[in-house]
């Protein structure tokens, strides 16, 4: 009873606002009443219950009374109110300036809030893991013929970590695989898709990655003999429905047909930003009694996957030095395994797990996603904050010229002696009312913002409307903001002298001095960061439409391709294939491996043997399949022939491999000699370089070869227009031949755009920051004229009636403006050229940013201020000028 | 002072305290409220309703004993007061004579 101490923060506001001779009885009662609250229903939500009893108690009988004893405090609670009211009547007065200043905050904040909320759920992966700093994973790096890394690690691993390395506390080693997932329930089974989220784990696995909570079962007991199983909640419930999870305890879970376990545990996970997503945990000593015996290979040296992975927890004790020397052994150990160690060569390193959701280049686990990039995180950051920056930029502009409207008020409040603070107080206080209703309606903008980005955001990402943490900081960015934009305004209109605004003399403010500079400033800056971002977003779109019309080299729009199980027998494959081949909307039905471009790849290391001896050893990109797949892909061969399937020894090299091999040409190369050391193809004939993978990088050495038994792959030409009806005719007959399979019909060309897929994700983003920019910089551009054409009404009344043109007009509002705009356009230009040019340094081909595109980004956002204020110019334009003359 | 008329939740609490006796602080009278009426009454509108009582001089109230409980703090006990139990024997005479009033047949023949 007595461990559970209400939360703090609640707690701390209690006893702020309480009366003092009343906070100890109702601090008693409150805490006696959470205490109840935790015995009834636990406590999941007792700090909400908490904060609910708070805020309720926020009355009359609790409040520090205003008969008090200082009168301090009651002069400013009276003050408060009296600026509050002030504030409103202000607000609800002047409803367009009001309009601008809420809508252009509120976008700011919107954006501000939605991308913070979207940094601040990336950074919060894997915390539910206790000493995070203790814990590593061990990964593979590739050096030699052809570097690269890989997230697991050979089995021997941790076999021999466990034997040697005293420095480690507990290892964990646990194998993720896929299968299809049968349960039993009387008389019928149910059946489910592939779930690829099968750990095969041990104890150990539960006691270093302790983010779950126990329901039923315990780890020492579930998970430690063979055919056990655990289950997340949510897998449990989707197994069995909605029963207890007592009950699902002694279930018998099938899968693949034949592997039968038995749950013996439930966990539950605490919060969804986990890397560690497996839902079904069979227990690792399965491994030893099932078939699964056969997907484990112990004590091997050579291969690794991204299936095995190993982690270590070290004791505090052990330092960097000693883990590194730990490592060195470790490597050592490993070389010595190594078939061919100065040709390739595995190295193991540690990954801290805080890194894990972080490490770009290492990968996660397989099917949990990929890794956040921290690059992209800061770029995110930082375009929230300018947004937020510019809607603040906004406010203050719009207020400055606003202050004249002021002067009345403040010369009469001053000449009644108030203070130059409390004045500054009466101004902060409407600024940060603004803010508040600016952050109110934020709020539905950011929500539904995620929402349009929903396929960009993680799964189960949104504004967490349920936490008290999410609304205190919406409230102190509330203040923030209100304080930030409102000061400068503030001071401006509490310096005036009590005479001088009285008489009305203070005409034309931010003309010249002081303001007028700040002000003019404000707008640039504005308009550098929206050109900034006009300009970006061009050269991303251009980059991008530049990537997806490139010709890779080979024939990829009316082609669809899938694979075909990778258990089943080749007959199988053989019998749809000639099915396939009797369908008249269809031709070049070839089988392969892989389509020409996808996104992983696969090298071997070839030997070329020259004259007499080894001349060249190199990474070759392998692609295999049988004669067909030049004739289905439109490949062009610049020499010799294609393979035949007769002869498995025979080979196709790309240019660049020819190249890299000495050949002056392609010609020459013809009846060369290539080992793998197992086999020795020879070459005849030399394709014409395609891109096999993504335009990031270069064409790199490739051959092709015969293959029959490992070509999964049936890839084929349709007719565009018949495309639907050939589909639904290859599910027909797939279905006879794969019963138990699903059809996963991919197209080619939608591959290939996959490739870019962070690239448009980059672009996407960019766009809706430019928009919003431009937005509030128009927003406060059109607000500006506004205010001028009410101050110029009476000289652009007396200019027309002298008979001044349209355009004379127009020129005398808008040339500060537009001047203001072309120097923020010389300020944008250089630094956009900088950041593209970073930008582009990924792209191994990219296009030119030719000069003309700066330009046009210069032009459009000049086009759209002069279209924000075009209207306004206009309406003035026609006016009649006895409308503004008559008046005295 | 306000005026004496007790609203309904007023006099509910009021006769609770009478029930607790020597026992009666705000947590207790929430309780008991809960388990009499059956309602679902939140312990800022019992505090709000004890202390206007107190305020109105039907209640008296003194702080209890010093114990480990309640993280430390006192409670605060209430008593009535003689102006409460008049306050309440009103209320309940004024009841009973409007409901004395009623004719029988206003309470016959009901639908």
């Amino acid at each position: 009873m007595t461990e559970n101490h209400p939360p703090k923060l609640p707690l701390r506001f209690f006893r702020f606002f309480c009366s003092d001779e009343r906070l100890e009885e109702l601090e008693g009662d409150l805490f006696e009443v959470y205490h109840e609250f935790i015995e009834e229903k636990g406590v999941r939500f007792s700090s909400i219950f908490y904060w609910w009893i708070v805020i309720r108690s926020f009355r009359s009988f609790a409040l520090k009374r205003t008969k008090m004893k200082n009168k301090e405090s009651l002069l400013s609670l009276t003050f408060l109110q009296h600026n509050l009211k002030i504030a409103w009547r202000n607000i609800v007065r002047r409803k367009t300036t009001s309009a601008i200043n809420i809508i252009g905050l509120a976008i700011g904040i919107g954006g501000f809030v939605g991308i913070y909320s979207l940094i601040s759920y990336e950074l919060s992966f894997n915390k539910d893991i206790s000493d995070a700093d203790q814990i590593y994973r061990v990964y593979a790096r590739f050096g030699g013929a052809f570097s690269g890394t890989n997230p697991g690690a050979a089995t021997s691993i941790p076999v021999y970590l466990a034997e040697n390395a005293s420095e480690i506390e507990t290892i964990v080693h646990f194998h993720s695989f896929a299968a299809k997932v049968k349960v039993i329930d009387g008389e019928d089974a149910k059946s489910f898709d592939t779930n690829r989220l099968i750990a095969l784990v041990d104890q150990n696995y539960f006691t270093v990655i302790d983010q779950y909570r126990w329901i039923a079962g315990a780890p020492e007991t579930a998970i430690t003999d063979p055919e056990q199983l655990v289950l997340t909640r949510e897998q449990g419930e989707k197994y069995f429905g909605q029963i207890s999870p007592l009950d699902m305890v002694g279930r018998i879970v099938t899968y693949q047909d034949s592997l039968n376990v038995t749950v013996s545990g439930i966990v539950e996970l605490q919060a969804d930003q986990t890397d560690f997503k497996y839902t079904d945990f069979i227990s690792f000593k399965t491994t030893e009694t099932t078939w699964l015996k056969e997907r484990f290979t112990p004590n091997d040296w050579s291969s690794i996957n991204s299936q095995w992975q190993t982690f270590i927890k070290v004791p505090t004790s052990v330092n960097a030095q000693q883990l590194e020397a730990m490592m060195d052994r470790l490597n050592e150990e490993t070389i010595k395994h190594e078939e061919d160690p100065n040709t390739w060569w595995t190295t193991y390193s540690l990954q801290p797990l805080d890194n894990l959701h972080y490490g770009v280049g290492i990968g996660i686990f397989d099917y949990v996603g990929s890794p956040t990039d921290l690059k992209t995180l800061r770029v995110l950051l930082i375009i929230a904050i300018a947004l937020l920056v510019i809607a603040i930029f906004n406010f203050i502009n719009l207020e400055t010229v606003q202050t004249i409207n002021k002067s009345k008020e403040v010369g009469l409040r001053k000449s009644l002696g108030i203070s130059k603070k409390s004045l500054i107080a009466r101004f902060l206080t409407e600024s940060i009312l603004v803010a508040f209703f600016a952050a109110l309606v934020s709020l539905p903008l950011s929500y539904y913002g995620i929402i349009y980005f929903s396929e960009f955001v993680p799964n189960g990402f949104g504004l967490d409307l349920t936490s008290p943490v999410f609304w205190l900081s919406l409230v102190l960015l509330v203040l923030l903001v209100g304080i930030l934009a409102g000061i400068y305004p503030a001071f401006i209109a509490s310096s005036f002298s009590p005479a001088q605004a009285l008489q009305s003399s203070v005409k034309s403010l931010g003309k010249s001095g002081f303001s007028g500079w700040v002000r003019r400033i404000l707008i640039t800056s504005q308009f550098v960061f929206a050109q900034l971002l006009v300009i970006a977003t061009l050269a991303i779109m251009w980059q991008i439409s530049f990537l997806l019309d490139s010709e890779m080299g080979f024939k990829d729009d009316g082609i669809i391709y899938f694979n075909t199980p990778f258990y089943a027998e080749k007959a199988k494959k053989e019998r749809l294939l000639r099915e396939i081949r009797t369908m008249p909307q269809i031709q070049n039905a070839s089988f392969h491996e892989s389509p020409p471009a996808r996104g992983g790849w696969s090298t071997s290391s070839m030997k070329y043997y020259g004259a007499d001896s080894v001349e060249n050893i190199q990474a070759v990109h392998q692609k295999k399949g049988d004669t067909l797949y030049l004739k289905l892909y439109d490949l062009e061969l610049v020499a010799g022939r294609n393979i035949s399937d007769s002869e498995k020894r025979e080979t196709l090299i790309n240019e660049e491999y020819a190249k890299i091999l000495g050949f002056e040409s392609p010609d020459l190369s013809l009846g060369a000699k290539l080992s793998n050391g197992e086999q020795v193809y020879e070459v005849v004939g030399v394709l014409k370089d395609f891109h096999f993978q993504s335009l990031h990088t270069e064409i790199e050495p490739l051959m092709y070869s015969y293959e029959e038994v490992n070509a999964r792959c049936i890839g084929m030409s349709v007719e565009v227009e018949a495309i639907e009806s050939t589909i639904n005719s290859l599910t027909d007959r797939w279905n006879e031949v794969y019963p138990d399979e699903p059809l996963d019909v991919r197209f080619l060309d939608q591959t290939i755009a996959g490739f870019y897929q962070n690239e448009r994700r980059m672009s996407r983003v960019s766009s809706l920051a430019t928009v919003i920019s431009i937005l509030i910089s128009c927003l406060g551009l059109f607000g500006l004229m506004s205010y001028n054409v009410i101050q110029k009404s009476k000289e652009l009344g007396i200019r027309k009636v002298l008979g001044a043109s349209l355009l004379n007009i127009g020129s005398i509002l808008t040339k500060e403006f537009l001047i203001l705009i072309g120097i923020a356009f010389l300020i944008a230009m250089p630094m956009s050229y900088y950041f593209i040019d970073n930008w582009m340094e990924d792209f191994s081909y990219k296009t030119p940013i030719s000069w003309w595109l700066y330009g046009l980004g210069g032009i459009m956002s000049l086009v759209i201020a002069i279209m924000s204020v075009g209207m306004k110019v206009w309406k003035v334009s026609i006016a009649n000028p006895v409308d503004s003359l008559r008046y005295e | 002072m306000k005026g004496t008329n007790l609203g309904e939740f007023e006099e509910l609490v009021l006769l609770t305290v009478g029930i607790l006796y020597d026992n009666a602080y705000s947590v207790a009278i929430k309780q008991e409220l809960n388990q009499q009426t059956g309602r679902k009454v939140t312990i800022s509108s019992v505090h709000a309703a004890v202390y206007r009582l107190e305020e109105k001089g039907l209640l008296n109230s003194r702080m209890g004993e010093m114990t480990n409980e309640r993280g430390g703090k006192r409670k605060r006990l209430f008593t009535i007061s003689q102006a409460g139990k008049e306050a309440l024997e009103k209320a309940s005479e004024l009841r009973n004579r409007l409901r004395n009033q009623i004719p029988e047949v206003a309470l016959q023949h009901l639908r």
